[in-house]
Protein backbone atom coordinates (compact mmCIF):
# COMPACT_ATOMS: atom_id res chain seq x y z
CA UNK A 1 0.00 0.00 0.00
CA UNK A 2 1.56 3.03 -0.83
CA UNK A 3 1.98 5.82 1.84
CA UNK A 4 3.97 8.70 -0.09
CA UNK A 5 1.11 11.06 -1.02
CA UNK A 6 2.40 14.09 0.74
CA UNK A 7 1.99 15.72 -2.64
CA UNK A 8 -1.57 15.81 -2.38
CA UNK A 9 -2.87 18.90 -0.08
CA UNK A 10 -5.89 19.44 0.11
CA UNK A 11 -8.47 17.19 -1.78
CA UNK A 12 -11.96 17.12 -3.45
CA UNK A 13 -13.78 14.04 -3.05
CA UNK A 14 -17.02 13.85 -5.13
CA UNK A 15 -19.07 10.79 -4.37
CA UNK A 16 -17.56 11.08 -0.83
CA UNK A 17 -21.07 8.93 0.34
CA UNK A 18 -20.84 6.12 -1.82
CA UNK A 19 -19.13 2.96 -1.28
CA UNK A 20 -16.16 3.96 -2.81
CA UNK A 21 -15.80 7.59 -1.74
CA UNK A 22 -16.46 6.79 2.12
CA UNK A 23 -13.21 5.08 1.72
CA UNK A 24 -11.40 6.83 -0.48
CA UNK A 25 -11.97 9.82 2.50
CA UNK A 26 -11.36 7.74 5.51
CA UNK A 27 -8.11 6.90 3.58
CA UNK A 28 -7.22 10.45 2.93
CA UNK A 29 -7.72 11.10 6.02
CA UNK A 30 -5.56 8.46 7.87
CA UNK A 31 -2.81 10.29 5.69
CA UNK A 32 -3.62 13.25 7.35
CA UNK A 33 -4.65 15.47 4.05
CA UNK A 34 -7.43 18.12 4.34
CA UNK A 35 -10.59 16.43 2.85
CA UNK A 36 -13.66 18.74 1.07
CA UNK A 37 -16.24 15.68 0.67
CA UNK A 38 -18.92 16.10 -2.02
CA UNK A 39 -22.06 14.28 -3.06
CA UNK A 40 -25.47 14.43 -4.84
CA UNK A 41 -27.13 13.19 -1.68
CA UNK A 42 -25.84 16.22 0.61
CA UNK A 43 -27.28 19.48 -0.42
CA UNK A 44 -24.63 21.54 0.86
CA UNK A 45 -21.87 19.39 -0.63
CA UNK A 46 -23.14 18.99 -3.88
CA UNK A 47 -21.78 20.82 -6.93
CA UNK A 48 -21.90 20.86 -10.70
CA UNK A 49 -18.36 19.75 -11.74
CA UNK A 50 -18.50 21.87 -14.67
CA UNK A 51 -19.11 24.85 -12.75
CA UNK A 52 -15.60 26.21 -11.53
CA UNK A 53 -16.92 28.87 -9.14
CA UNK A 54 -19.79 25.93 -7.64
CA UNK A 55 -16.60 23.71 -7.55
CA UNK A 56 -14.92 26.81 -5.51
CA UNK A 57 -18.02 27.69 -3.81
CA UNK A 58 -17.98 24.59 -1.96
CA UNK A 59 -14.53 24.08 -1.09
CA UNK A 60 -14.55 27.36 0.35
CA UNK A 61 -17.46 26.80 2.15
CA UNK A 62 -16.40 23.26 3.68
CA UNK B 1 -26.29 28.95 -2.19
CA UNK B 2 -29.81 27.71 -3.82
CA UNK B 3 -28.93 24.69 -6.11
CA UNK B 4 -31.49 23.99 -8.90
CA UNK B 5 -33.53 21.29 -8.58
CA UNK B 6 -31.30 19.34 -11.28
CA UNK B 7 -28.45 19.21 -8.97
CA UNK B 8 -30.68 18.07 -5.92
CA UNK B 9 -31.80 14.68 -7.67
CA UNK B 10 -30.49 11.62 -5.85
CA UNK B 11 -28.45 9.28 -8.16
CA UNK B 12 -30.01 6.61 -10.10
CA UNK B 13 -30.32 3.91 -7.80
CA UNK B 14 -31.37 0.37 -8.83
CA UNK B 15 -31.91 -0.82 -5.36
CA UNK B 16 -33.93 0.90 -2.32
CA UNK B 17 -31.90 3.63 -1.01
CA UNK B 18 -31.96 3.89 2.46
CA UNK B 19 -32.03 7.09 3.85
CA UNK B 20 -29.90 6.83 7.54
CA UNK B 21 -29.44 9.61 9.81
CA UNK B 22 -25.77 11.17 9.45
CA UNK B 23 -24.92 10.08 12.97
CA UNK B 24 -26.10 6.99 12.25
CA UNK B 25 -23.72 6.88 8.86
CA UNK B 26 -20.77 8.58 10.40
CA UNK B 27 -21.03 5.83 13.27
CA UNK B 28 -21.40 3.24 10.57
CA UNK B 29 -18.43 4.34 8.90
CA UNK B 30 -16.42 4.79 11.72
CA UNK B 31 -16.95 0.75 12.60
CA UNK B 32 -16.30 -0.04 9.16
CA UNK B 33 -13.24 2.15 9.08
CA UNK B 34 -11.93 0.40 12.18
CA UNK B 35 -12.61 -3.00 10.65
CA UNK B 36 -10.98 -2.00 7.22
CA UNK B 37 -7.28 -1.96 8.68
CA UNK B 38 -7.09 1.83 7.94
CA UNK B 39 -5.26 1.86 11.59
CA UNK B 40 -8.33 4.76 12.41
CA UNK B 41 -9.81 3.61 15.54
CA UNK B 42 -12.83 6.45 15.06
CA UNK B 43 -13.86 9.14 12.37
CA UNK B 44 -12.19 11.82 11.74
CA UNK B 45 -14.70 14.32 12.89
CA UNK B 46 -12.86 17.16 11.01
CA UNK B 47 -13.77 15.95 7.69
CA UNK B 48 -16.05 18.63 6.16
CA UNK B 49 -18.60 18.60 4.00
CA UNK B 50 -21.22 16.21 5.25
CA UNK B 51 -23.97 17.37 6.26
CA UNK B 52 -27.20 15.71 5.45
CA UNK B 53 -28.78 12.24 5.26
CA UNK B 54 -26.94 10.03 3.47
CA UNK B 55 -28.56 7.83 0.01
CA UNK B 56 -26.08 4.64 -0.51
CA UNK B 57 -26.96 1.50 -2.76
CA UNK B 58 -26.15 -1.32 -1.75
CA UNK B 59 -23.73 -3.75 -4.27
CA UNK B 60 -24.41 -6.82 -5.17
CA UNK B 61 -22.26 -8.58 -3.22
CA UNK B 62 -23.05 -6.70 -0.07
CA UNK B 63 -26.78 -7.91 -0.63
CA UNK B 64 -25.50 -10.80 -1.20
CA UNK B 65 -23.35 -11.39 2.02
CA UNK B 66 -26.42 -9.51 4.17
CA UNK B 67 -28.55 -12.41 3.06
CA UNK B 68 -26.44 -14.95 3.72
CA UNK B 69 -25.72 -13.36 7.39
CA UNK B 70 -29.42 -13.19 7.87
CA UNK B 71 -29.96 -17.11 6.82
CA UNK B 72 -31.82 -16.37 3.72
CA UNK B 73 -30.81 -17.47 0.42
CA UNK B 74 -29.12 -15.12 -1.48
CA UNK B 75 -30.28 -13.78 -4.95
CA UNK B 76 -27.61 -13.23 -7.96
CA UNK B 77 -28.61 -12.12 -10.85
CA UNK B 78 -26.88 -14.21 -13.23
CA UNK B 79 -25.57 -17.89 -14.10
CA UNK B 80 -23.04 -20.40 -12.65
CA UNK B 81 -20.91 -19.43 -14.96
CA UNK B 82 -21.33 -15.81 -15.63
CA UNK B 83 -18.23 -13.91 -15.58
CA UNK B 84 -17.55 -11.31 -12.71
CA UNK B 85 -14.60 -9.27 -11.72
CA UNK B 86 -13.69 -8.84 -7.93
CA UNK B 87 -11.78 -5.67 -6.82
CA UNK B 88 -11.52 -5.87 -2.61
CA UNK B 89 -12.28 -1.72 -1.60
CA UNK B 90 -8.88 -1.38 -0.37
CA UNK B 91 -7.59 -2.32 -3.72
CA UNK B 92 -9.55 0.23 -5.50
CA UNK B 93 -8.58 2.93 -2.76
CA UNK B 94 -4.68 2.51 -3.47
CA UNK B 95 -5.45 2.30 -7.07
CA UNK B 96 -7.23 5.74 -7.08
CA UNK B 97 -4.49 7.61 -4.75
CA UNK B 98 -1.91 6.19 -7.01
CA UNK B 99 -3.50 7.81 -10.08
CA UNK B 100 -4.19 11.07 -7.75
CA UNK B 101 -0.51 11.51 -6.97
CA UNK B 102 1.22 10.10 -10.04
CA UNK B 103 2.96 13.33 -12.14
CA UNK B 104 1.54 12.58 -14.89
CA UNK B 105 -1.40 10.35 -16.76
CA UNK B 106 -0.18 10.38 -20.24
CA UNK B 107 -3.15 8.41 -20.65
CA UNK B 108 -6.96 8.20 -20.34
CA UNK B 109 -7.36 4.88 -19.60
CA UNK B 110 -6.05 2.93 -16.44
CA UNK B 111 -7.49 -0.40 -15.53
CA UNK B 112 -7.66 -0.51 -11.90
CA UNK B 113 -8.43 -4.63 -11.61
CA UNK B 114 -7.89 -7.56 -9.73
CA UNK B 115 -7.10 -8.85 -13.33
CA UNK B 116 -8.55 -11.80 -13.70
CA UNK B 117 -12.47 -12.85 -14.28
CA UNK B 118 -13.97 -15.30 -11.76
CA UNK B 119 -16.93 -17.24 -12.18
CA UNK B 120 -20.09 -16.70 -10.18
CA UNK B 121 -20.06 -20.01 -9.45
CA UNK B 122 -16.26 -19.41 -7.48
CA UNK B 123 -17.74 -16.77 -6.02
CA UNK B 124 -20.48 -19.12 -4.44
CA UNK B 125 -18.06 -22.35 -3.61
CA UNK B 126 -15.82 -19.51 -1.57
CA UNK B 127 -18.81 -18.28 0.22
CA UNK B 128 -19.95 -21.88 1.09
CA UNK B 129 -16.56 -22.46 2.73
CA UNK B 130 -16.75 -19.33 4.89
CA UNK B 131 -20.85 -19.90 5.42
CA UNK B 132 -21.60 -23.37 5.53
CA UNK B 133 -25.14 -23.98 5.12
CA UNK B 134 -24.96 -20.80 3.12
CA UNK B 135 -27.71 -21.03 0.07
CA UNK B 136 -27.64 -19.10 -3.31
CA UNK B 137 -30.54 -18.62 -6.27
CA UNK B 138 -29.42 -17.96 -9.80
CA UNK B 139 -30.37 -18.28 -13.21
CA UNK B 140 -30.15 -22.11 -14.12
CA UNK B 141 -30.72 -22.11 -17.91
CA UNK B 142 -28.50 -18.81 -18.58
CA UNK B 143 -25.81 -20.03 -20.89
CA UNK B 144 -22.60 -17.65 -20.45
CA UNK B 145 -21.36 -15.67 -23.32
CA UNK B 146 -17.29 -16.94 -22.83
CA UNK B 147 -14.47 -18.59 -20.39
CA UNK B 148 -12.53 -16.05 -17.81
CA UNK B 149 -11.11 -13.33 -19.63
CA UNK B 150 -8.05 -11.17 -18.20
CA UNK B 151 -8.21 -7.05 -17.89
CA UNK B 152 -5.64 -6.13 -18.75
CA UNK B 153 -4.12 -3.63 -15.92
CA UNK B 154 -0.19 -3.16 -17.18
CA UNK B 155 -0.76 0.37 -17.93
CA UNK B 156 -2.10 0.79 -14.53
CA UNK B 157 1.47 -1.50 -13.20
CA UNK B 158 3.73 0.22 -15.06
CA UNK B 159 2.77 3.92 -14.51
CA UNK B 160 0.61 3.40 -11.47
CA UNK B 161 2.99 1.12 -9.23
CA UNK B 162 -0.85 -0.46 -9.22
CA UNK B 163 -0.93 -3.57 -7.67
CA UNK B 164 -4.39 -5.77 -6.17
CA UNK B 165 -3.11 -7.67 -2.76
CA UNK B 166 -6.61 -8.73 -1.82
CA UNK B 167 -6.82 -12.06 -2.17
CA UNK B 168 -10.51 -12.97 -3.46
CA UNK B 169 -10.95 -15.76 -0.65
CA UNK B 170 -9.81 -13.38 2.46
CA UNK B 171 -11.11 -10.52 0.55
CA UNK B 172 -14.75 -11.90 1.30
CA UNK B 173 -14.18 -13.17 4.33
CA UNK B 174 -13.38 -9.80 5.52
CA UNK B 175 -16.19 -8.30 4.11
CA UNK B 176 -18.21 -10.84 6.12
CA UNK B 177 -16.47 -10.32 9.18
CA UNK B 178 -16.99 -6.61 8.98
CA UNK B 179 -21.03 -7.05 8.26
CA UNK B 180 -21.10 -9.60 10.80
CA UNK B 181 -19.58 -7.35 13.60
Amino acid sequence: MSTGLRDLGRVLVTGAMGFLGAALVVRLRAFGHEVTASDLASERGACDLTNFADIEAVVQRG
Amino acid sequence: MALPAARLMKPPCPNPVRSIPQANWRQSLQHWATRANTGLTRWPCACRGFTDPGCRTPTTLESVLRALLAGQKAEFDAGKDDITRYLYIDDAVTGLLSAGRAATLPEWVYNITAGQGVFVRTITEVLRGLSPGARFSMHADRVASGGPSLIDNRRAADRLEFRPAMDLTVGLDAYLRALHE
